[in-house]
């Protein structure tokens, strides 16, 4: 591991966002970008991978919060901004949790204003520019050429130009986003947001000193930090398990510490919410515990001043509104949430194939699971002991392969799982309805979750992987995880396609393009895509890192006048 | 007194009622917050045993042999570099290594949960069932993937017959057996002979020019028959 000293960045990180927009209309998708850079040098940052980003209301409440993984310091996400949330002036802050242990005023901030389609504007705060980088050590602007004018659904080729002096090299960083504006006309400042006041301006990051540690920085992936606190005289477990059930399960071990506090860093893949705590020691259901949210809790100040008294605005967000509810009514769902990207990984336990597995639908079915055990599962026995429950002990596969009598058995209980729950009890087993399992695993081998060893594990899959309804046993703990935002696509229509270019389906798009990762090589780069059936002011916005820490933007404005 | 009172501070300094322990002191950098914390390559330590099963044979089922190389391995969603790993190719089976209390542990890897791992030179990945419907799931050395063109191939190292290999007593031997697939745009088929690799590429002029200047053999009985495909896809990769 690269100490900061050794790579001569500082300790400190700091966020830079770009939005497809500022101001939308509930119904919409926010896209955004993010930079997480080193808050001296702002080159890419090496110490987080996940970042957090929140849409917080004029309440401080958050509305949506979403967890994204960053690559070489970078990453992108999304927020629909579904019917339940009321227009107004949101907040879009983010940050990482390395980030946290210093000040919340080191949070990225960016006003937006979100509109309800049937009252739009009204006095409602409007933030119709962006906040500005305002503590990049080097900037450069971007040359944009583009035509002034365009016809409806015409294809336009974007170039954008670095001048010269800033580094050759290829970057793959840049957003670039192309959206239905106001108009210059309409629109005064159009220089960046302007801060209220001058004590609350987030002034260029100086390294801040930490007055605690207490977030472990995700180097890798999520970090799950949280505590185990008695009630009474009991005994800490040495060992937590946090478990991710489901048919694509997740088990991890956790060591709480001499402060009974427990950290685990768990896969990004892992897409369900429900997290389970268990001990095999002792009834974890027993003792307190705590997660530690994942989200910081720290109240927003609004450092931004916005437009009020928009009556001018309300043609303008009108005619959106009418827009994107003709854009959500005919154009398909992925258009307006984005394309879901598809996980790379199959569905799998976290213990991977099972050395002997059952499929009971090749077996003739019996009434109760105890038939189904003395019928045909071999390589399993049940055994009582004094000081616990009956349990199942496993075939030592190792053993038993070096060994003349073929019939040595773990001398400890296997790890017994219904879809990746724990189960201590077998009574929860021979209750369980043998046609509600489909298949039967045993690793019939040591497995090692961390610093802990189980003598095998049997696990029992439902059809579905939901338990088949069935409740989650008394000794285990529920919980609640934010899993990573999965990936989406922004969608647009390429009407230079077939399948598009009759299209008799209304194309009144706002957001035009939306492009997260547009390359730039030897200071040049360009995208391309199609205006849609609207006519207008479209704004164009190119904004980027290169690895040096130059922040790069550009930003210029074309019409739409529907003839081609 | 001493340790009294950085108890004190321990038990003072509060945050969202979590107790910092005064080790977690004030201005240590990221990398040292981590590592107090989080175990190095910490979901690598978590899986199967892996047992070395077949010790009395001629040869063995490993990549190179039982001694894990180090290696890159894309698991779970996180790139790990330099970590010990083998691949078990007769049992199919990727496993890394760990000494914890001076005791060396294989531990199996998941392998759906495997995007690819690189090892002595070769880089090997999973493909998921329908991923490619002529390939069975399971691990496969990517020797190249390009946009319309890859190459893949399934290693095998099958135990054969008793073999007598010494007088007086029998032991077993380790056979390879590789299988070769190639991708065409969307069409994903095996081959066997250099027919019909050339049937799979759709012979052409160019294709045949191409082996020509190039000398390319594409025997699969020739050990130079990868190397060679491999050129050859890549340049018609770059031709597309």
């Amino acid at each position: 591991m690269v100490s900061p000293a050794q790579n001569g960045h500082s300790n400190h990180e700091k966020v830079f966002i770009r939005t497809d927009k500022t101001f939308y209309l509930v119904g919409e998708t926010i896209w955004f970008k993010a930079w997480c850079v080193d808050s001296e040098t702002h080159a890419p940052s090496s110490i987080s991978t996940v970042l957090y980003a929140e849409l917080i209301n004029a309440s401080g409440e958050a509305v949506v919060q979403e967890k994204i993984m960053l690559e070489n310091g970078m990453g992108s996400g999304q927020f629909f901004i579904s019917g339940e949330i009321a227009g107004g002036g949101y907040f879009l802050r983010s940050y990482t949790s390395w980030m946290r242990n210093f000040s919340p005023a080191e949070f990225y901030i960016q006003p937006l204003t979100i509109l309800q389609p049937l009252s739009p504007a009204g006095d409602l705060p409007l933030y119709l520019s962006r906040s500005k980088e305002e503590t990049a050590r080097r900037k450069a602007e971007l040359k944009i050429d583009l035509k002034p004018q365009y016809g409806n659904r015409e294809k336009v080729t974007l170039a954008f130009t670095a001048p010269s002096g800033i580094p050759q090299e290829a970057v793959q960083n840049l957003s670039v986003s192309v959206y239905k504006y106001p108009g210059k006309t309409l629109v005064s400042d159009n220089k960046g947001l302007q801060q209220v006041s001058e004590e609350q301006t987030i002034k260029p990051a100086k390294p801040v000193t930490a007055t605690s540690v207490v977030y472990i920085p995700e180097l890798r992936s999520p970090v799950i930090q949280g505590k185990i606190m008695p009630r009474g005289n009991a005994v800490v477990p040495d060992f937590i398990h946090l478990i991710f059930p489901g048919s694509s399960s997740f088990f991890y071990t956790a060591r709480p510490d001499s402060n009974r506090q427990f950290a685990v860093e768990v896969s990004p893949e892992i897409r369900t919410t429900d997290l389970l705590l268990w001990s095999e020691e002792v009834d974890i259901s027993q003792f307190d515990i705590e997660i530690i949210p994942s989200f910081s809790a720290a109240p927003v100040e609004n450092k931004y001043s916005a437009e009020r008294g928009n009556e001018k605005f309300i043609p303008f967000f009108e005619s959106l509104s009418v827009n994107t509810q003709v854009a959500n009514a005919y154009l398909p769902f992925s258009n307006v949430r984005g394309v879901a990207g598809e996980s790379v990984y199959p569905p799998a336990s976290f213990f991977g194939q099972g050395d002997i597995s059952y499929n009971l639908d090749d077996y003739i079915r019996f009434p109760t699971m105890e038939e189904v055990f003395i019928e045909y599962v071999r390589y399993v026995i049940k055994k009582k002991k004094k000081d616990s429950g009956e349990k199942f002990y496993l075939w030592d596969l190792y053993i038993n392969s070096i060994s003349i009598s073929n019939t040595i058995y773990f001398p400890n209980p296997a790890l017994t799982l219904i879809d990746g729950v724990p189960v201590g009890d077998l009574e929860t087993i021979w209750n369980f309805d043998p046609l509600k399992i489909s298949r039967i695993d045993m690793v019939n081998r040591k497995y090692y979750s961390g610093e802990k060893a189980f003598d095998g594990i049997i696990c029992f899959h439902t059809y579905k992987g939901d338990l088949a309804g069935e409740k989650i046993p008394a000794d285990v703990v529920q919980k609640t995880y934010k899993p990573i935002q999965t990936a989406r696509t922004f969608f647009s229509p390429d009407y230079d396609l077939e399948e598009w270019k009759n299209s008799r389906i209304p194309d009144y798009r706002s957001l035009l393009y939306w492009n997260p990762g547009v390359s730039m090589y030897e200071g040049r780069g360009d995208c391309t895509f199609f205006t849609g059936d609207d006519t207008g002011s479209y704004r164009v916005e190119v904004t980027g890192f290169l690895p040096d820490g130059t922040f790069v933007s550009g930003a210029t404005e074309f019409t739409v006048t529907g003839e081609r | 007194m001493r340790s009294m009172k950085k108890y004190l501070i321990s038990i003072l300094i509060l945050w969202g009622g979590i107790v910092i322990s005064p080790d977690q002191a004030l201005g240590q950098d990221h990398a040292a917050v981590y590592a107090q914390h989080i175990a190095p390559d910490a979901n690598l330590r978590s899986g199967k045993s892996y047992e070395h099963f077949y010790l009395s044979t001629d040869g063995n089922q490993y990549l190179t042999d039982a001694l894990p190389r180090k290696g890159n391995v894309l698991y779970d969603g996180v790139l790990y570099r330099d970590i010990l790993i083998n691949y078990d190719i007769h049992n199919h089976l990727v496993y890394t290594n760990f000494t914890v209390n001076g005791f060396g542990k294989n531990i199996i890897l998941n392998e759906k949960r495997i995007r690819f791992f690189e090892v002595e030179g070769m880089r090997f990945v999973y493909i998921s069932e329908n991923q490619y419907p002529s390939l069975l799931p399971g691990i496969y050395q990517e020797v190249f993937h390009g946009e319309t063109y890859s190459f893949w191939i399934k290693k095998h190292k099958k135990l054969n017959n008793q073999t007598v290999s010494t007088p007086g007593a029998n032991r077993f031997r380790f056979a390879e057996a590789d299988q070769y697939f190639i991708r065409s745009g969307n069409i994903t088929r095996q081959i066997s002979s250099k027919k019909e690799l050339l049937k799979a590429l759709g012979r052409s002029g160019n294709t045949s020019e191409i082996i020509r200047q190039n000398r390319l053999r594409l025997n699969p009985a020739r050990p130079e028959f990868a190397a060679s495909v491999k050129t050859l896809l890549k340049i018609l990769d770059s031709n597309q």
